[in-house]
């Protein structure tokens, strides 16, 4: 071993969760995404484009995890902070959609989906 | 076993013990170690046996008894400070992490605390602690569980069901805690699926010890994890996705069936990733609720793609398009909330 050099640190960067680098602050509607809501701290309620919820705050380590984790709720979710992860939500579903263009044709605009619809 | 669990730490601390008090009457040390005169003498007959290799005079531990009090006039090397080389040091640290990080299989207090004075002792070698796995509140509740366990009483979990995303509270009959392919879990009898269930510790939020006893049905049957805690049910779906090369990581990760490797795509779809290993494949991937998958794919942006059933493919579609559409919305409500200047 090089002098200088800590073979445990080494090991933890290897294999441990990697360290919070900081706290992202989401919306996440009611009764949904509880697997969000179970490791993250609600801050107070929070109604959203004229759906009701929480705002929650979560601990952030990485962002490509976290992205992820965030993006396979959907429309239950909106990332405020950081702009970041709120990018790298947006783009995930862009490509999502994009990917299954073929399966469900978008709509026209005439028919974008209602309030009631993402309420749902 | 109690009898020796006890009787060996006691017989350690007995040498140093002696040797800080020459001469001290028998009564006095009984009293000390809350033990019986007896069984007092029997401990330092048997140390009278006790020594090192050679074995010879010197190399036994010697006691002379005086009357009612008693004296070591020969240590055998006892009064010397344990000390570890490094090498040492680091072999028993790593073997105590180990077990320490065995989620629901050691009682981790008594593993820490020896962690922790090794550490010590071992200086700088061991600075920087690891800590890998296992997170604080697993094991607390591993160690609750473990109590319930011992003392065959029921409990009542706040437990996650990633599958549906859904939180419940249930009271289960604790019967087992067993690890598989690296995570800890209870098995169960759960009264609410009336039925043997497997709980993953990290996801068991809160434990509450019952006054009333576990009460498992007698034909309660452990479930077979010898292949994996996910067993295919004939009621479960089946998708098949099409991964690109940046979610190969799903067909190792969660149990798949008929892999089938594909050249990569012509049209680039995944850029930096035209290497060998950069290949695509189809997999059939299992589920017990369809909502999981969605929120799988959901999360991958575009790396997996639903081949099969078309309403699953449709329907992550229109979750996708959806969460852009309120985005926007909420966007728009921000903007104009802070237009108008909320108070």
């Amino acid at each position: 071993v090089p002098p200088g050099v800590n073979l445990l640190a080494v090991v933890e960067r290897a294999v441990g969760p990697p360290p919070v680098i900081g706290t992202a602050r989401l919306w996440v509607a009611d009764g949904r995404a509880h697997g969000l809501r179970r490791t993250g701290r609600v801050l107070g309620r929070l109604r959203l484009a004229d759906r009701e919820g929480d705002e929650l705050e979560i601990d952030l380590r990485s962002l490509d995890t976290v992205a992820r984790w965030v993006a396979g709720y959907g429309p239950d979710v909106v990332v405020q902070h950081p702009p970041e992860l709120a990018q790298a939500v947006r783009r995930g579903w862009a490509a999502v959609a994009a990917a299954h263009e073929e399966a469900a044709p978008e709509r026209t605009l005439l028919e974008e989906p209602t309030h009631e619809e993402a309420v749902r | 076993m109690r009898s020796v669990a006890d009787r060996l730490p006691r017989l350690l601390s007995l040498v140093p013990y002696l040797l800080a008090r020459p001469g001290v009457p028998i009564s006095v040390v009984a009293a000390d170690f809350g033990i019986g005169e007896r069984q007092l003498r029997r401990d330092l007959e048997l140390l009278w046996m006790c020594g090192l290799p050679g074995y010879g005079p010197g190399d036994l531990v010697d006691l002379s008894f005086s009357g009612d009090t008693v004296t070591v006039t020969e240590d055998a090397g006892m009064r010397r400070p344990l000390r570890l080389t490094t090498a040492e040091g680091t072999a028993l640290l790593v073997a105590l992490r180990t077990l320490g990080d065995l989620p629901g299989m050691v009682d981790t207090d008594p593993v820490q605390r020896a962690t922790a004075k090794i550490e010590r002792a071992v200086g700088d070698a061991g600075a920087g602690g690891v800590a890998v796995g296992v997170t604080e509140q697993e094991q607390a509740t591993t160690a609750v569980l473990r109590e319930a366990l011992e003392s065959g009483r029921a409990v009542t979990i706040r437990y996650f069901t990633a599958g549906r995303d859904a939180v419940s509270r249930r009271t289960v009959d604790p019967m087992l805690l067993l690890l598989v392919e690296g995570r800890g879990y209870l098995e169960a009898w759960c009264r609410l699926a009336e039925a043997v269930r497997l709980f993953r510790l990290d996801r068991v939020d809160d434990v509450v010890v019952l006054a009333e006893p576990a009460a498992a049905p007698p034909d309660a049957q452990p479930a077979d994890v010898s292949a994996g805690v996910f067993r295919p049910r004939p009621e479960h779906g089946s998708a098949v996705l099409l991964l690109e090369p940046r979610a190969r990581w799903i067909a190792e990760y969660y149990p798949v069936d008929e892999v089938v490797e594909l050249p990569p795509d012509d049209h680039g779809d995944d850029p930096g990733h035209d290497s060998a290993d950069g290949r695509r494949a189809r997999v059939l991937l299992r589920y017990a609720d369809p909502a999981w998958l969605v929120r799988l794919v959901l999360g991958l942006g575009g790396g997996a793609r639903v081949l099969e059933p078309p309403e699953l493919a449709a329907e992550v579609a229109r979750r996708a398009r959806e969460a852009l559409a309120g985005v926007e919305s909420a966007e728009e409500t921000i903007g104009e909330t802070a237009g108008v200047g909320r108070p």
